[in-house]
Formats: structure tokens, sequence, C-alpha cells
């Protein structure tokens, strides 16, 4: 996979954060509270709407380590060897 | 009888798990502490989602659907699936770099040398232990009501007054000793090593439960008919909890509970472990998944709760002197023996893997950032007695937090409810110390003031005794909606009336970025 220029980086990491915004609005949505369907005829509405909400974090936060990983934390197999380091300074080895 | 041997039992692997992770250790107090930073994502996972999955998830989360029915989701679950991530995202990771190039082991140590202050150390450190101890308090209250529910009726001549099980503070006691025995054996990596394990216990028993609990009071011939037919007598006799009717501001507050993940000293510990910042990945994106494997079967037994029949009798005809019990209850009036003390002994296991982390970074505070704080660098440290002196540490508060316990039961729900605004106060400090420059000294000293101000006003103002209900609204809000916004506004103003802080300091921790970044944005 070839790495984004930096506008469009950029870019990404704002359509993500503004993302997570639209997700806790939508967490905050009164529509189906006092819904009494049933999904499946044993699940309230109101808990399967929120379970939906937890699902979509899931995809969301995915995403985000893809598209808005912090800059200045390396990312990739590297940086295992920075803990690493620091273990065998601290063991004296 | 069964259950408790049971139990007995998964109590005693414990401690050999970490007597075995005891043979593993370096024997350094940092291998002891932080498991000399080598934990890998899937251990991270676990030992995360352990640690912040407590009694309030388990038992509080089942007790509190019991009495306001499925809301309690909404409330509290899907908002962390988001927030707890977002914590992780925006502090953890950050934290982590930070801990990994400077040598923190603990917040106050970060503290310290952000805001280039050693006094500030010493009013954080009471501030984070005071509000530990009633999150320990949770685990400890939780681990008694889970052995005294599911014991209920075991000892004819015994414990009357404990319905005949193993009395509420016999179980906790007993619960206390053994996360002693392991951490104190194993540290940092046997406490690692047991989340890990209790949280697959936990997980992997929860759904167990649900499913027999389900087909136990739905009582259908496929496990569909038996949910639909647990919650058709929901429907029938208290609709009203399978429905949400929280004021949307209410709600809206509750995001803010969750926030208290980002200062949680355990948390900060825990993420020091990791072996690299990619670890931090896999904890991101599949705790909110985690979370709902949890909280979903617990919300749905609590309501169901409120009209399960067994062998033709309501299993709760009059409301549960204590709420706590709800689970455990459910547990013990549906499974056989075997799988009862097999389920109770998942649900300790929640409750055990919160304690082992808070009971050690309790002992690495007080070392670091108290007895080894003013220490003469060019003289050897006796690692020996550093461990030595976090274990004493550690049995004192555990101790306090016992004798606390004794007294009237709290719900837990509640009770977490109180604790978590705490820490969630704390966060815009550690957000500003972490991404603004422009925080000072002041700043962060009046912030602290008035986190601390701001919530034992309202605790001890008008709440209504121990433990308080949280009833005060703030513009229909909780608690912690005050206890976040006024130290938010006092760290603000604080730090823009104060001079801004050295830029040698500022420089150590935001590094100055170069003419090729500046471009690239």
């Amino acid at each position: 996979m070839t790495n984004p220029s930096g506008s469009t980086a950029v870019w990404r990491r704002r359509v993500f954060w503004l993302s997570v915004v639209v997700l806790v609005a939508v967490q905050q949505y009164s529509g189906f509270w006092d819904s009494r369907t049933l999904v499946l005829d044993f699940l309230p509405a109101p808990l399967f709407y929120q379970v939906v909400v937890s699902l979509l974090a899931v995809v969301l936060w995915w995403v985000g380590t893809v598209v808005a990983w912090p800059d200045d934390v390396p990312s990739g197999a590297n940086d295992a060897e920075v803990g690493g380091e620091m273990a065998s300074r601290e063991d004296g080895s | 009888m069964t259950q408790l041997g049971i139990i007995t039992g998964y109590l005693v692997l414990l401690l050999g798990l970490g007597a075995l992770a005891a043979r593993m250790s370096r024997g350094t107090s940092r291998d002891f502490l932080l498991a000399s930073h080598s934990i890998g994502p899937v251990l991270l996972l676990m030992s995360l989602f352990g640690t912040t999955m407590t009694a309030f998830a388990l038992v509080g989360s089942t007790g509190k659907s019991y009495q306001l029915g499925i809301g309690v989701y909404g409330l509290m679950a899907s908002s962390s699936g988001i927030v707890h991530s977002l914590c992780f995202f925006v502090i953890g990771v950050k934290l982590w770099k930070l801990g990994q190039k400077h040598g923190y082991t603990t917040q106050v140590e970060y503290f310290r040398d952000r805001l280039g202050s050693h006094a500030f150390g010493y009013l954080l450190f009471p501030v984070l232990v005071g509000l530990v101890i009633p999150y320990l308090l949770m685990g400890v209250l939780g681990a008694g009501a889970v052995i005294n529910g599911v014991t209920q009726g075991t000892f004819e001549e015994l414990f009357e007054s404990a319905d005949h099980g193993v009395p509420s503070w016999l179980g906790s006691l007993v619960i206390c000793l053994v996360v002693l025995g392991y951490v104190f054996t194993g540290g940092m990596r046997g406490t690692a090593w047991a989340n890990t394990f209790q949280t697959t216990v936990f997980m992997v028993l929860g759904v167990v439960t649900f499913v027999v609990i389900a087909s136990e009071i739905g009582g259908g011939d496929s496990f569909l008919e038996s949910l639909q037919g647990a919650t058709a007598r929901v429907l029938e006799s208290h609709p009203e909890k399978l429905v949400m009717k929280p004021h949307p501001l209410f709600f809206l507050s509750f995001l803010l509970i969750p926030l208290s993940a980002g200062m949680f000293p355990h948390l900060f510990q825990h993420w020091l472990t990791a072996r690299s910042a990619s670890a931090f990945k896999l904890p991101v994106i599949v705790h909110p998944l985690f979370i709902l494997i949890v909280w979903v079967p617990c919300v749905m037994v609590g309501a169901w709760a409120t009209a399960a029949v067994v062998d033709g009798q309501q299993v709760f005809a009059t409301a549960p002197k204590n709420v706590n019990t709800v689970l455990p209850i459910m547990v013990a009036k549906v499974a056989g023996p075997v799988l009862s003390g097999l389920l109770s002994a998942g649900i300790l296991a929640a409750v055990m893997s919160s304690l082992d982390s808070q009971f050690l970074c309790l002992g690495t505070m007080f070392t670091n950032d108290i007895v080894l704080a003013r220490r003469d660098e060019s003289r050897q440290v006796d690692d020996a007695r550093v461990v030595q002196l976090a274990r004493w540490f550690i049995v004192a508060i555990v101790a306090v937090t016992y004798l606390l316990s004794l007294g009237t039961p709290a719900a837990i729900f509640d009770l977490g409810l109180w604790c978590f605004a705490g820490f969630s106060g704390l966060v815009p400090l550690v957000l500003a110390a972490l991404y603004w420059r422009r925080l000072t000294l002041c700043g962060a000293t009046a912030s602290v003031v008035a986190m601390v101000v701001t919530w034992l006003g309202l605790f001890l103002g008008d709440m209504g005794g121990y433990p308080p209900d949280p009833r005060y609204r703030f513009f229909e809000m909780l608690p912690v909606a005050a206890i976040v916004v006024v130290p938010t506004l006092v760290l603000v103003v604080v730090s823009l009336l104060t001079r801004p802080p050295d830029d040698s300091v500022l420089d150590k921790f935001f590094p100055r970025k170069t003419q090729a970044q500046r471009s690239d944005r």
C-alpha cells in the first residue's frame, strides 16, 4: 500500500475525526428510545440501536488506526524495537 | 457446597498462576511493576479490557438494569465503546511514547516533569489514591455479594443473617487475600497473565450464563424461542423495562463518565507495559466489541429478572435487599450446582481482574511518587526494599477499603458514577498537558483543586448520606458534568492569566516541527 500524500493524509484524518463526532451524535439520538418494537421478537429496539452503535464504533476505530494513527508514533513493526531496546537497557543486558 | 468447592479451586489456580509468573521474573523492580515493557497486542487488549470491566460492568449493570431497564446499555456501554477507545487513542498512545522516552512509571512522574514542579506530585498523589479507593470498594463489595448470592442456603445452621450463605464480609476478605497473593508473587507479569486468563474466563462463562438463564426462564424449544419467551414475560408485567426514558441532557452527561479511563492510574501503568505503539491498535479496535459481548447479556438478564419465574415461583417476588445480588441469585436459581459454581467463578474473575491492577498500581505510585521521589540519583536503590515498600502500602490501602466495605452496602452502579466522575474531572488536565503548550503550573494546580472542591461539594452537599444516589441535576445532568466543566474552565482561565511555561520545559514535550514537516501540511 502506498503512503498517501501529505494533504490527502490530513483530509483523511479530518474526515475520520468528523466521523467520530457524528458517531457520538448517532449514539445520542433519541428517536428509538420509546419504541416498543422487538427485533427478532426478543431484543428491544432501543437496545438493538445501541448495539449497532457499538458495532459502528468497532469499524470506525479500525479505520482510525489506519488513517489517523499519530504521526510521531511509529505504526509498524519497527516500533517494537523501541520497547525492546528499553527493556534490554533496564535489564542491563 | 459444590459451588464453594469450585470457587475455591479457581482461587487456588490463580495463586498458582502468580507463582508461575514469579518464576519468569527478571528480579528487578521494573520487571515487577511494568513487566519490562514486554506486553504485546493480545495481552494488552485482554489486560486493558479486564481492568476496565469491573464489578460495575457485571454485577452493577445487571442490578441497575433490574431497577431501570435496558436503557443502562445506552447510558454506559455504547458510550464506553466510543470514549474508552478514544482515550486509548489520544491519551494512551501519546503517554506510552513519553513514558518510553523519559522512563515514567506513574502519572505523577509525568506531571512533575511536564509542569516542572515536584510539589505538584504531592497534590495529585492523594487525589488519585482517594479516587482509587471507591473504585476498589466496588470490586470488594461485588466479590462479597457474588459469593453470598450463590451460596445462600448452603449452611443450614450458620450465617442466618446472610441467608445461610457465606457472609459478604467473609467473601470480600478471601478475595482480597487471594488477589494480594498473586499480585505479590507475580507482579505486573502475573497480573497481566491473570487478567488475560480471567478476561477469557468471564467472557466465555458470561455467554454461557446468558444461554443458561435464557433457556431456563424463557422455556422455549430453541434458544431463540427461549429469548423470546424471557422477553415476553417482561413485556407482560414490566414493559417499562424495555424502553429508554432518560432526559436527553441526562443521557448526554453519561458520555463524560467513561472519559474517566483517561486518568485511571492502573490503566496508565498498563499502557506503559506495551511493547510497542502498534500494540495499542488491537485494544482500540476491539474494545467496543468486547464491551458489547459483556454488557448485552448482563443488561438483558437484569431486565428479565424483573419477571423471571423458575419452578413456578417468581425469582424476585420482592425486590432484593441488595441489588448487587441480582446476577448471582439468578445464576444460583437457574443453574445446577456445578455450572453455578463455574459461572460464579467467571463473575469473580471479572471482579479480580480489576482489583489486581489497582493493587499493583497503588504500590507503584507510593514507591515512585513518594518514597523514591527525592532520592539521591547517585546512590544505588535497593530493589528488594522498593518492592517490599510497595507491598506494605498496598496492604494498608486494601485494609482501609475492606473496612469501608463493612459499612452500608452501596449500590455498585451509583458508587461507580461518583468514583468515575472524579477521574473524569482530571481528564482536562491530562489533555491539556499533552496537547496545549500554554498550560501552566498554576492552571494545573487550580484545576485539580477545583475538581476536588466541586466533587466534595456535590458529594457531601445535598446528596442524601452515604453512598449518595446521583440525584443531583445541573441543567438535568449528572454531577460529572459540573465536575468536568468547572476544572476545565479554571484550568484555561488561570493558565492564560499566568506566565507561560519555559521553552526549555516545552521543548521536551512538544518537539519543534522541521521545515519539511511544516510544508508537508
